[in-house]
């Protein structure tokens, strides 16, 4: 055997070399090159990359929202949800449901609320659903969401989209929590995210099954609007700095209020997070589950919890980009995207998804606009992507104690 | 029979509508070969092989195959081909090209005669195929890969365009560009734009360096870099691409995408302000009801879609010109099965005609075998004709479908020859020298869900004509 | 542990038995039979009573199968053995169908001489992706290949059109192998890929019996413990990574031949997750587990979907009426292909592969199975 320790040293000299530093120098030395062509596309477009930069902030406002309920999902339980973007369409849809009509079936309106106050009250076990506390609990609820889905003025429709669509996206989280997670306890890494790849496509065929391939636009900001007198397209004049045929820099009002709306969820979020009890078991549970269990919080049902509060994320980030921009079938695209951001500000950093979500939001629309072709949502993200795993896996603000070698 | 494995969609369209026996023949505004041979109880199947469930392409595909179904009834109803009763076979891709070769298989057991593609990505895999297997193949508006080759040289080939190509649709409005200083400027610019990543055989097959040539030589400049996205990109996102062609000048957005394509880049000239500048072009398949349709959440600041006065090319006949008995007798049908807002598209119409088609080729092909081979028994008539046979017909016979267009494969070039024509989609209130005053009129018609649909009139600017001829090498004899 | 139920009564005599693949001369004679029957299923079909009851779509589907367990088995190699998660294999066929179409058009190759350089080139792409495991692992280097995916995918499109005919499709059928002076026409493609696939399995399933295998199973078992016996990690890491694109080329480019017109929408990432599903589906770390997969999701995607759509919209939309048939049919594909694959990974996280075991192992022993 001793022959074979000398051989492996000169066959595989590939790892004697510094291979971090070697990269290292590489990509910086692009990156002073790329910068340089970079700065001189830009003199030549000033204000179109003034644009670009305004879309790409907001864009990215959606992007860290989507990337916040990946980072949540993986704080909790170390899954890696690829059908974040699924959950947003088919929350969204039903969202887009209750908001549009008002004539659906009183059976589906009570089945799912009923549904969902049993696996609510049942989080942690089925057997919680025969303590009588827990059964009354289930009916009052059951009761106070029919009411409140079916509100039959059309000025409380957007209290009845909100609730209807709040129980539809925990509904969806306690499902794929109790039907398909919960079963696969203890399962390698990669069976996790096959099984949410499978959930992914099975959403998708669901929402094409109930709401067809159309895009649907939503409108629920169109009264805000309406009342506050602000114009759809909120333009900013540039002639008197820039010289250029499109003399405005535009923003639409829609993708402005969806962009602070998604930043006071996710700030609401982080605080939940980091001061109420829920947040703390979560982390807890996050840090080592079997010591949490020990400690006597109950892991499933705080399992549970997380995916529910994830499936909230992804309805809050799938309405507010549908207001924006239609509810239909990018928003599994966009979610895939949302993967570099997660990378880039760590996996575990729920400050790290707001920067990284802005930044492959700009990157996003500095590619359209400098190379067109899809290269800013087929090419940018994906080179940031593997940026940052060969130079900072740990991403901007991850733990150092990242799965390393 | 190997139908133990064939459980193939087999629509029985048979379903015999309470005619008036005395009435069994078509109406006058459809006329057809005379019978001279009786196929009665004989069944004749359309097959189509194409992508009907993926987003991209299902919505105009499942119109198509709501325009095929209720056509096949109304002519079952009113004596089929000869007695003999048409069905309907559909295989769906879903756009996957490992799925197009195995249904273009399945369907090859059945030994069609002809066959329906409606996808340019599926004709561009099969063309060396069916060579081969000698089917013709019926395609609506192809591209030039598909019909001829890689070199666009090759004229052997089983694919015929009943509707000119992407490329001199395109080419035919540059044309009208050229004509029209009045509308378009002395110095007309075109930004061309199309649908990208998986569906861009479609979105560029228009961008081809001879219709660029083309253009130019007529003085209308061709941005020489196209713009390409995908069809679920938002509005946003394609201004970005917009502003890259204003920026090298455009003063018209030609788009060559379906359905959502034309409403979401006018959402985008909307949204960067400048609507009032710039042209917008589409395609046949962007002067669509579906485009209209899709854009009724999107209304500009006169109260009208913001697709209100897209040019583009429309070979055919379109919903709103009811002085033809066609369409009196196509939206009558759609009514009386209940069609849907979204299922009536053109491709409704092309389903229509499709079956005209085939009711005068297969009456034509049956008469000719029947007197050739000396067979009267239908089903030996039948059995006698072949893809060979089809073509031949499909070669010499020039007719109008349902009169809504000429298909003519003169020539030898398997384009049908001599049919285009530049319209503009208008709405409400629409006339011929103005846009509309206000969205408020008669036609306006309430969804209930508190939008609005706004039926679009369509409006003839050019007279049918031949399109130019683009494939390659074709420049050099002009 | 499977492979060494015999029945009682057959003992090893020699080191030579005691490492055979084959342990009996039934296990290769069967073996030498299977293979026999699957070439001459072209004419069975076509000159047997067969042919009716079976369609010969069949043979394409059987040479898709060949083709996707191909790029399965490579998979397996990086998944099943080593532990490493691919989102981008799909990706790794693109690159070996479009440069061997490359090698082929533009540098005058033969069929023969392109497969093996654009699997090498495939190879050597799949290791340039496979760097980053220098410093990371599990779902990060999954990450890397979904970036490989995209990157890939686009390059082929903008970029390199001028080679790859970019959107367009890229027809090679000028350009159709050559075997002994007889040019290998569509059906010819069969008898090619059936017989590359069945040596590549025999290759992947040696590999797993060697000193590089065994390496494999430890880097997935336990990275650190392996690391500490000796095992040098990333370089073995990146041999899995070699091999898997090697296997991914060279599935490619028999796609691309068989075809005769490659288009990059065959190589979606929605294709990479039918080939991870098919892993899962069949067994990953089994060498028969690939090809149990991809025939379970080829035929149920070409062979029983298409077929079965317009019965399930026409039930669906009677029994729930709101929704309309034309919806359930578009959704047929995903809702099944995504129920399917849940429920093997709940009720059979082993795949079919270990069924296949189970049943082999109680046909051993029989009549005192357990």
């Amino acid at each position: 055997m001793a022959t074979n320790v000398s051989t492996q040293k000169t066959r595989f000299s590939l790892q004697n070399l510094n291979w971090q530093q070697i990269w290292k120098w590489t990509l910086m030395g692009l990156a002073v090159i790329f910068l340089m062509w970079l700065g001189a596309r830009i003199d030549e477009n000033p204000r179109g990359f003034l644009q670009a930069t305004v879309s790409g902030v907001l864009v990215g406002g959606i992007y860290s929202l989507v990337a916040v309920g990946i980072v949540m999902i993986n704080k909790a339980s170390g899954i890696f949800n690829f059908a974040h973007g699924a959950m947003m369409l088919v929350s969204a849809f039903i969202f887009f449901s209750f908001y549009t009509t008002q004539n659906y079936s009183m059976v589906a309106v009570i089945l799912l609320a009923g549904v969902t106050s049993l696996l609510f009250v049942a989080m942690n076990n089925w057997r919680d659903i025969l303590i009588p506390r827990n059964a009354l609990i289930a009916l009052l609820m059951t009761g106070v969401l029919v009411v409140l889905m079916t509100l039959p003025r059309d000025d409380l429709r957007l209290i009845r989209a909100l609730v209807g669509g709040t129980t539809g996206a925990v509904l969806i989280g306690l499902m794929i929590e109790r039907f398909s997670i919960r079963p696969l306890m203890g399962q390698p890494i990669f069976t996790m995210i096959l099984m949410t790849l499978a959930l992914d496509s099975l959403f998708k065929g669901v929402s094409q099954m109930l709401w067809g391939s159309i895009d649907q636009k939503l409108t629920i900001f169109s009264g805000l609007q309406a009342t506050l007198n602000i114009p759809a397209t909120i333009r900013i004049d540039t002639s008197a700095i820039i010289e250029s045929r499109i003399s405005t820099i535009n923003i639409q009002t829609d993708t402005v209020l969806a962009f602070i709306l998604s930043v006071a969820a996710y700030v609401a979020f982080a605080l939940f997070f980091q001061y109420t009890n829920i947040g703390l078991a979560m982390r807890a549970t996050s840090e080592n589950q079997r010591l949490a269990q020990s400690v006597g919080l109950r892991v499933r049902a705080i399992l549970a919890a997380a995916w529910a509060i994830a499936a909230l994320l992804a309805l809050t980030a799938g309405v507010l980009y549908g207001a924006g921009n239609g509810i239909g079938k990018n928003m599994p695209d966009l979610a895939i995207r949302a993967f570099p951001a997660v990378l880039l500000g760590g996996l575990e950093s729920i400050g790290g998804a707001m920067i990284g979500g802005i930044v492959i939001g700009l990157a996003q629309t500095w590619a359209d606009s400098l190379f067109g072709s899809d290269a800013g949502t087929q090419l940018a993200p994906y080179v940031i992507l593997m940026i940052v795993l060969i130079v900072r896996p740990d991403g901007l603000f991850g733990q150092k104690r990242i799965e390393r070698i | 029979m190997r139908k133990i494995t064939l459980l193939l969609i087999v629509l029985l369209l048979a379903l015999p509508v309470a005619a008036q026996d005395d009435e069994m023949g078509l109406p006058d505004f459809l006329p057809h070969t005379e019978c001279e041979v009786d196929l009665s109880g004989q069944t004749i199947t359309i097959y189509h092989l194409g992508d009907v469930s993926s987003p991209g392409y299902s919505p105009i595909t499942l119109p198509l195959l709501a325009g095929i179904a209720d056509a096949a009834a109304y002519y079952n109803a009113h004596g089929g081909v000869c007695g003999a009763e048409i069905t309907q076979v559909n295989f769906d891709t879903g756009g996957d090209p490992a799925q197009t070769s195995v249904g273009y298989e399945q369907l090859k057991e059945n030994d069609p005669d002809l066959l329906v593609l409606y996808s340019s990505q599926d004709s561009e895999l099969l063309r060396p195929t069916l060579i081969e297997d000698q089917i013709p193949v019926i395609i609506s508006a192809g591209s030039i890969p598909g019909l001829y080759g890689e070199s666009g040289m090759e004229l052997d080939g089983w694919i015929y365009a009943t509707n000119p190509l992407y490329a001199d649709q395109f080419a035919d409005f540059c044309d009208f560009v050229a004509d029209n200083p009045d509308t378009f400027g002395e110095e007309p610019v075109i930004g061309y734009m199309g649908w990208g990543g998986p569906f861009a055989a479609f979105g560029l097959a228009a961008f081809t360096d001879e219709t660029i040539a083309h253009c130019e030589m007529n003085g209308v400049d061709i941005i020489d870099e196209a713009q390409t996205f995908l069809p679920t990109a938002t509005a946003e996102e394609l201004a970005t691409l917009v502003e890259n062609l204003v920026l090298e000048d455009a003063t018209i957005i030609y788009v060559n995408a379906l359905a959502t394509g034309p409403v979401r880049v006018a959402e985008a000239i909307e949204f960067i302000g400048l609507s009032d500048e710039l042209e917008l072009a589409t395609v046949n398949w962007g002067m669509d009801s579906s485009v209209a349709l899709l854009s009724r959440a999107s209304l500009g600041e006169d109260g009208l879609p913001l697709v209100n006065g897209m040019y583009g090319s429309m070979p055919f006949g379109w919903w709103t010109e009811t002085d033809d008995p066609a369409i009196q007798l196509i939206t009558a049908e759609a009514d009386a099965n209940e069609r849907d807002l979204t299922v009536r598209g053109i491709s409704y119409i092309l389903g229509w005609t499709l079956v005209d088609s085939y009711v005068e080729l297969y009456t034509v092909t049956a008469n000719r075998i029947a007197e050739e081979q000396g067979l009267t028994d239908g089903g030996e008539i039948l059995e006698a004709i072949d893809g060979v046979a089809m073509r031949e017909t499909i070669e010499n016979h020039a007719f109008e479908p349902m009169g809504l267009f000429l298909q003519d494969f003169e020539g030898g070039t398997r384009r049908s020859v001599a049919n285009n024509r530049i319209v503009q989609l208008r709405f409400a209130n629409a006339t011929m020298d103005g846009i509309a005053t206000s969205g408020d009129d008669a036609l306006k018609i309430d969804l209930g869900d508190g939008t609005n649909y706004y039926p679009p009139v369509i409006i003839q600017l050019t007279e049918f004509g031949p399109a130019p001829d683009m494939r390659p090498g074709m420049m050099d004899e002009e | 542990m499977s492979a060494n139920i015999r029945p009682s009564g057959v003992f090893d005599t020699s080191y030579a038995q005691d490492i055979s693949i084959n342990r009996t001369w039934w296990d290769k004679l069967s073996g030498y039979l299977l293979f026999g029957l699957l070439l001459a299923i072209p004419f069975l079909l076509e000159s047997t009573f067969l042919g009716d009851i079976v369609s010969p779509s069949w043979i394409t589907t059987i040479t898709k199968i060949a083709i996707f367990a191909i790029a399965a088995q490579g998979l397996n190699i990086l998944m099943g053995y080593t532990g490493q998660i691919s989102l981008g294999q799909a990706a790794f066929m693109a690159a070996g169908a479009y440069s061997s179409a490359v090698f082929v058009r533009e540098l005058g190759f033969t069929f023969w001489t392109a497969l093996p350089a654009a699997a090498l080139f495939t190879g050597f792409i799949g290791l340039i992706f496979g760097l980053p495991s220098l410093r990371v692992k599990g779902f990060y280097l999954a990450m890397a290949t979904l970036a490989a995916q995209n990157i890939i995918i686009w390059m082929i499109r903008y970029p390199l059109d001028n080679f790859t005919n970019g959107v367009n499709p890229l027809p090679l059928e000028n350009f159709k192998p050559v075997f002994f002076g007889q040019t290998v026409n569509h059906n010819g493609m069969y008898f090619i890929i059936i017989t590359l696939a069945v040596l590549l399995f025999l290759v992947a399933r040696n590999i797993a019996r060697t000193r590089t295998g065994r390496a494999f199973i430890s880097v997935r078992d336990n990275d650190l413990a392996a690391e500490l016996l000796g095992i040098n990690v990333f370089a073995y890491k990146l041999q899995a990574f070699f091999i898997s694109s090697l296997y991914a080329g060279i599935a490619g480019t028999l796609l691309a031949f068989h075809t005769q017109t490659i288009l990059t929408t065959q190589f979606e990432f929605l294709v990479s997750i039918e080939l991870l599903a098919m892993l899962v589906i069949g067994g990953a770390g089994y060498p028969l587990g690939p090809l149990f997969g991809a025939a379970f999701v080829l035929i149920l995607n070409q062979q029983v979907i298409p077929n079965i759509q317009p019965a399930v919209g026409d039930l669906v939309s009677s029994v729930l009426t709101f929704i309309p048939k034309e919806n359930v049919v578009t959704a047929t594909k995903p809702i099944l292909f995504g129920l399917i694959l849940a429920l093997f990974l709940i009720l059979e996280p082993r795949g079919l592969a270990y069924r296949w075991e189970i049943l082999k192992i109680s046909w051993k022993i029989r009549p005192y199975s357990y």
